[in-house]
């Protein structure tokens, strides 16, 4: 029983895994206690895939920003705001070959992808790695105060679609209310 | 611990070790400094504008700049130097770039015990399967007045995801300039 679960666990964790990372930066300069209203402005999804790209997974996105926002005592305005909100959804799909190379699917600018050409392009996708970028930029100012940037491996693009707006959340968890 | 634990630790051991190196993540750093220059007669130090090649969100942007320099500022500060705005003794620049590497893991078979005369049980290997991983190199230079180098502090590391990365540059930045002034040069 006990070697069974250990062969499951060893071949669980030898299988492709899906994981996600994510890192928190802010300007230590900033008041946050200060910041009183936000404004959405930019929100981008930047994988060609139907489950991702599409205003559904977008409407979801943006109100797990405004919760996150609005449980943290900010209140969205339409005009002046104190912080500007942008996001974006990037990634890169990829399959795997006989030898076990990752071979990526998308042509995307900066990421690793396959040589034009690459026989493999029409393999399976195995699994996409997803990386949402949230901004809040301070309007005074125009600068950059607070980003977070979340990793996310998973195994397909329909269930990357469906974590994102909790990862928006786990993300805006982060915002420093109060801390100078 | 029975014979079936032993068996079962012999198993886990190398398991975890090959997983553990298949998600490597090596990282080394270096420094090299200028044998003739006193490095205590160095007080004052000033940081210029940091040099990123990176296309990672978590990494090309001014917070990630601002908590690099916090770092470097920290490091210093403890060695007792001062910051200054103008003629520092030393001027601080950092350099990073970073590269996608891809890579494949197999895990061979194992037999428990290693003999192949002894009763036991072989593990099935599996894979291959694919590792994807981000090797960064972060330069930190002291330079004179002149421009002159004094004193280069390298560091290597292999990461497997961003976030990861973008963390322990900040954190090495500070550990290679625990490495400054060189020992026995103070």
């Amino acid at each position: 029983m006990r070697f069974a679960f250990l062969v499951a666990l060893v071949l669980a964790l030898a299988s492709p895994a899906t994981a996600s990372d994510h890192i928190i930066d802010f300007d230590h300069q900033v008041d946050f206690s200060a910041v009183r209203t936000f404004a959405m402005r930019g929100m981008a999804i930047r994988i060609d895939r139907p489950e991702v790209n599409s205003p559904l997974v977008q409407d979801r996105i943006n109100a797990s920003v405004r919760t996150a926002l609005v449980a943290r005592g900010l209140r969205e305005v339409s005009g002046d705001a104190d912080v500007i909100v942008d996001w974006t959804v990037s990634g890169q799909r990829f399959a795997i070959n006989e030898w076990g190379h990752a071979i990526p699917l998308d042509d995307v600018p900066g990421e690793r992808r396959a040589p034009p050409g690459n026989p493999w392009r029409d393999l399976p996708e195995s699994f996409v790695d997803g990386v949402l970028v949230v901004d809040l930029t301070a309007q005074a100012s125009g600068l950059l105060v607070w980003r977070g940037v979340l990793r996310n491996r998973e195994r397909g693009s329909a269930r990357l679609a469906h974590s994102l707006p909790d990862h928006a959340r786990r993300l805006l968890a982060g915002y420093p209310k109060g801390r100078k | 611990m029975t014979r079936a634990h032993r068996l079962l630790l012999c198993a886990c051991l190398p398991l975890v070790l090959m997983l553990t190196a298949a998600g490597a993540q090596a990282a080394a750093s270096d420094v090299s400094f200028d044998a003739g220059v006193d490095f205590r007669a160095i007080r004052t130090f000033a940081i210029a504008a940091g040099h990123v090649a990176s296309a990672k969100p978590e990494i090309d942007n001014r917070l990630f700049r601002q908590r690099m320099e916090g770092s470097i500022r920290a490091a210093l500060l403890k060695k007792g130097l001062a910051e200054v705005a103008d003629h520092p003794h030393v001027s601080v620049t950092y350099y990073f770039q970073d590269k996608d590497v891809s890579g494949v893991a197999r895990l061979e078979p194992i037999r428990v015990p290693p003999s192949t005369v002894a009763p036991g049980f072989v593990i099935a290997g599996s894979g291959p399967r694919p590792v994807l991983y981000t090797e960064g190199t972060l330069v930190i230079d002291l330079a004179d007045a002149s421009n002159a180098l004094l004193w280069r502090g390298t560091w290597r590391d292999s990461e497997d995801s961003g976030p990861k990365l973008s963390r322990s540059l900040s954190e090495n930045a500070g550990r290679l300039l625990a490495k400054f002034p060189p020992k026995g040069r103070k």
